[in-house]
């Protein structure tokens, strides 16, 4: 345990430094590479629509044992039903005590002569849910209005709040790149897509958000100081809000994931297939490459934007000329302090040992500023 | 606690801000116990949050509008749910709730029971007619003799009752049924068998109302049976009905205006209804509303219906008038039944999921955190206890059910106040790593985390109210839950987390960096101080004697 709380200290000082922001290029690539596979699922594969968007009735018959031979019992009476438009329906076991049978769509009367005949053939109780075509498509597209307007306002949100509209831009690019993997995942491996599925997904734009906006938070603070001292330069100081968020965001992936994890097990082995493993399932999928990309999309987009902004282009050219007069003075020393410099190709170092008393009267005065 | 006093003065009073939530909840739970002990009899205890029908099994049938003219508005909307609800009701089904949802579904909820037949009879669409009343005044009877109304029913059925005219119809009523054509006296002795059979049961009312057809039926409030011709005048004729005031007769009356055609036929009508006192019938969905007595001849097609109105009779009836033929068609979108085993199941796997995942989260911030661990737990119960108290709350005033999903919702909502938690501590151990002693660096971290947990948290709340405002059916449970939860959280972390960290930092324990509170030196990484001190240990690695830190960026802001 101590090791991983002096890890984040290290982290916290910079003694140790994940670059982030300086090779994003490897990033985005991974990135790209990954997005590029969920379009290719999406055309190849397409999405395996779950029942409530293609319309017919599920069936939960409550039984003894839940075993291949009672699915046969059950799938025989269904077909024996006199209902042709319910033959060879789709059965599962849901749970150790339950089958799940769905048929193609039905009237109510034609949902009740089914209903009677699972009841005939053994079922203690039988839950039906009859489902119109266009129910999940009509969720679908609530969902999707959805989307767009809190895209809309959390532009608008994080624009205010930051100040600042790139961040905004990276926030939503990384929103969109944890929904199209979510969504690559699903068409990947055929994961049946039903209303609670679109929930989850719905529930990942608040997680992703929530995610980028707290490490965001550290990088504007970090970045206070910028144009006004050449201490460091913005790719650097966001670098350093990353990894100092680096143990709370592996904190908080794993809480966040723990309670999803037990609604995944839980769901799964009591109820079989059903809304909570669906919900759970797109959560999952969605939290992990939340995490992911607040850490390794979002800011280093947002520095790289940043650093079109001519004030920030200006002062970075600054911060690398001061250094490279510096650094030709101090090198001997500061290849002492931190022999593993070269392996860090941003420089962590430097900005590890930012605080040179020597530099910036300024930055020292009341330390915490507040 | 003796620490806290001499603190006071520099400090937000921790202990005082402690004290006054923990009164709230104490408050918020006497309420509670207060609804309790002031319920009706029989009703449920307040203390079982109020569950969706998928955990506790029933019906739930969604029907889907449409308008054969003009659009769906949620005025048509609520109207229509109003009339299914009275449909439902109708039924001998209680406790059915009726609700409509995303601009264009009536829901209709039965708890506890499975009622996926009546979908064909609540979900067909509302009729309003005005019928003559060709016979009327008669008895309900005492028994029904089920052959003779078969066989009185196929005779009606098989005439063509089309081809009468509306004068034939009028001269039926004011010249008895004799007068009707020759090929037609055996239907109207049929009617009369069936009128002589006809029961007026207040509910389920067993009538086969079909337009072109006369109709033997009755008013459910006054048990009067009545033989009605055909319609003369359909619903979607009235152009307005409204609630009014006769200020000469000084009662209530509802006022209707008829369109064109409705007016011509009613002026036909009141014509030679008014000069015997003759009277007509407003039917709906197969049953008498009003049956008037036509007191004067209505030319233009505004008439007034008076009798013994009080102001709310009289606006139901005009609402009635109003959109009981509503020109809204509704298609079955989905029944779900589903049975008490089902549901048992489901609110267990709920319950364990939701338990599973709390202790998982306790277990690693006990792990990760040690002694601020018992914060993190004592911060998800405080919290637990607040959600519980106000899904009951608000299940009470709002009628706010717990759903399968809801439940589900308030799982995910204990890694996201965690979360607020994780990134308080965050701070807090950065600020005794930047050389603060605990007590200002709890100060110095609150600062800066509770920026960070409000905008998290308000993007976290604004997504659910989206989703809740813009999904339909039990996706809405979720997000609701997922918004209490992010609500709560925040007023947690403010008034319970914070303040008690404040007070803990006071303690030895924690206030000394214990081996085990989480906030020793080791576990930090800053070995050679101790977390009470202000750091000297980090300006010697520094190189200079400042407490300035690597982060030290506040300072420019200056």
């Amino acid at each position: 345990m101590g090791r991983i709380s002096s890890f984040g200290q290290h982290l916290y000082e910079g003694r140790i430094s994940f670059d982030f922001v300086g090779r994003r290029k490897v990033w985005y690539a991974l990135s790209a590479a990954i997005l590029v596979l969920s379009c290719i699922a999406f055309g190849v594969r397409g999405f395996n629509m779950g029942i409530e968007f293609k319309g017919g009735v599920e069936f939960t018959a409550q039984v003894a044992k839940a075993d291949p031979g009672t699915i046969d019992t059950l799938t025989e009476a269904v077909n024996n039903a006199g209902v042709p438009e319910a033959g060879d329906p789709i059965a599962s076991t849901s749970g150790s005590d339950a089958i799940r049978l769905q048929t193609k769509p039905l009237t109510q009367d034609e949902a009740e002569t089914i209903q009677k005949a699972l009841t005939d053939a053994g079922a203690t109780e039988v839950s039906q849910n009859l489902i119109g075509p266009s129910w999940g498509e009509q969720v679908a597209k609530k969902a999707l209005t959805g989307l767009i307007v809190f895209v809309v306002i959390v532009v608008l949100f994080i624009w205010a709040y930051f100040r600042e509209w790139r961040m905004s831009i990276a926030a939503i690019v990384a929103l969109a790149h944890d929904l199209l993997i979510t969504a690559g995942v699903y068409a990947w491996s055929g994961f049946e897509v039903t209303p609670a599925t679109v929930t989850g997904l719905l529930t990942i734009l608040g997680y992703s958000l929530y995610d980028t906006v707290v490490v965001f938070d550290k990088v504007k603070e970090n970045t206070r100081h910028i144009p006004g001292s050449l201490r460091s330069t913005y790719a650097e100081e966001a670098n350093l809000g990353v990894n100092q968020t680096l143990v709370r965001s592996i904190n908080t992936s794993i809480t966040a994931l723990l309670p999803v994890v037990a609604l995944l097990v839980v769901g799964t082995a009591v109820l079989g297939t059903g809304p909570l493993k669906d919900l759970a399932l797109a959560l999952f999928v969605g939290m992990a490459a939340g995490t992911y990309s607040s850490i390794f999309i979002a800011t280093p987009l947002a520095a790289q934007l940043k650093e079109h902004d001519p004030v920030i282009k200006e002062h970075t050219k600054r911060v690398l000329t001061k250094r490279a007069k510096t650094e030709g003075k101090v090198a001997p020393a500061a290849a002492a302090v931190a022999p593993a410099s070269p392996a860090r190709p941003v420089t962590a170092s430097g900005s590890a040992k930012r605080s040179q008393p020597s530099r910036k009267p300024r930055s020292q005065r009341g330390g915490r500023g507040r | 606690m003796a620490a806290p006093r001499n603190a006071r003065r520099q400090h937000p009073r921790p202990g005082r801000t402690l004290a006054l939530f923990l009164a709230f909840i104490v408050a918020l739970y006497g309420l509670l116990f207060a609804l309790d002990m002031t319920r009706d009899k029989g009703a449920d205890t307040v203390w079982k949050p109020r569950l969706g029908l998928d955990l506790q099994g029933g019906t739930r049938i969604t029907l889907e509008a449409s308008a054969s003219e003009g659009r769906v508005t949620s005025d048509k909307l609520s109207q229509a749910r109003d009339i299914i609800d009275q449909r439902v009701n109708a039924t001998g089904v209680s406790e059915a709730e009726v609700t409509t949802q995303g601009g264009n579904q009536v829901i209709i909820e039965i708890p506890g029971e499975k009622k996926g037949n009546i979908v064909d009879e609540v979900g067909r669409t509302a009729q309003m007619r005005f019928r003559m009343a060709w016979t009327t005044d008669l008895p309900s009877a005492a028994k029904v003799d089920q052959p003779a109304v078969d066989a009185a029913t196929k005779t009606v059925n098989d005439l063509d009752w089309k081809k009468l005219t509306l004068d034939q119809l009028i001269s039926a009523e004011v010249q008895g049924l004799t007068s009707l054509p020759q090929e037609y006296q055996e239907g109207a002795q049929a009617l009369q068998v069936l009128a002589a059979n006809f029961q007026c049961a207040p509910k389920s009312l067993d009538v086969d109302d079909v337009s072109s057809r006369p109709l033997v039926t009755c008013n459910p409030e006054s048990g009067e049976v009545m033989i009605l011709s055909p319609t003369v005048i359909e619903g979607s004729q009235i152009k307005k009905a409204t609630q009014g005031y006769n200020t000469q007769q000084a009662q209530w009356v509802v006022q209707i205006g008829m369109k064109h055609d409705g007016a011509e036929a009613f002026d036909k009508v009141t014509g030679a209804l008014s000069a015997q006192q003759l009277r007509f019938a407003i039917v709906l969905d197969g049953e008498v509303l009003s049956a008037p007595t036509s007191q004067a001849h209505i030319t233009n097609g505004e008439s007034e219906i008076s009798g013994a109105f009080t102001a709310a009779s009289s606006k139901a009836l005009a609402n009635q008038l109003k959109y009981g033929a509503l020109p809204l068609t509704f298609k079955v979108n989905g029944v779900s039944e589903e049975g008490p085993t089902l549901a048992g199941t489901q609110l267990n796997a709920g319950l364990v999921a939701g338990l599973v995942g709390l202790a998982l989260v306790i277990v690693y911030s006990m792990f990760y955190y040690r002694g601020l661990g018992i914060v993190i737990v004592g911060s998800l119960g405080v919290a637990a206890t607040l959600t519980y108290a106000m899904v009951l709350l608000l299940g009470k005033s709002v009628g706010f059910t717990l759903t399968l999903p809801g439940i589900a919702g308030l799982i995910v909502a204990i890694g996201i106040t965690a979360d607020s938690f994780i990134v308080f501590f965050e701070r807090l151990r950065d600020e005794v790593r930047d050389g603060k002693s605990l007590r200002l660096a709890v100060e110095a971290g609150w600062a800066r985390a509770k920026n960070t947990i409000l905008a998290a948290d308000s993007v976290s709340f604004l997504a659910a109210l989206i989703l809740f405002i813009f999904a339909i059916g039990v996706v809405r449970g979720f997000a609701f839950a997922l918004g209490l939860t992010t609500l709560i959280d925040v007023f947690v972390v403010f008034f319970f987390t914070k303040p008690l960290v404040s007070l803990l930092a006071r303690t030895e324990f924690f206030g000394q960096g214990h081996k085990f509170s989480g906030l020793d030196p080791a576990h930090l990484g800053i070995e050679g101080r101790k977390v009470s001190q202000i750091g000297r240990s980090r300006s010697g690695a520094d190189g200079a004697g400042s407490t300035s830190s690597s982060t030290s960026i506040g300072g420019g802001e200056a």
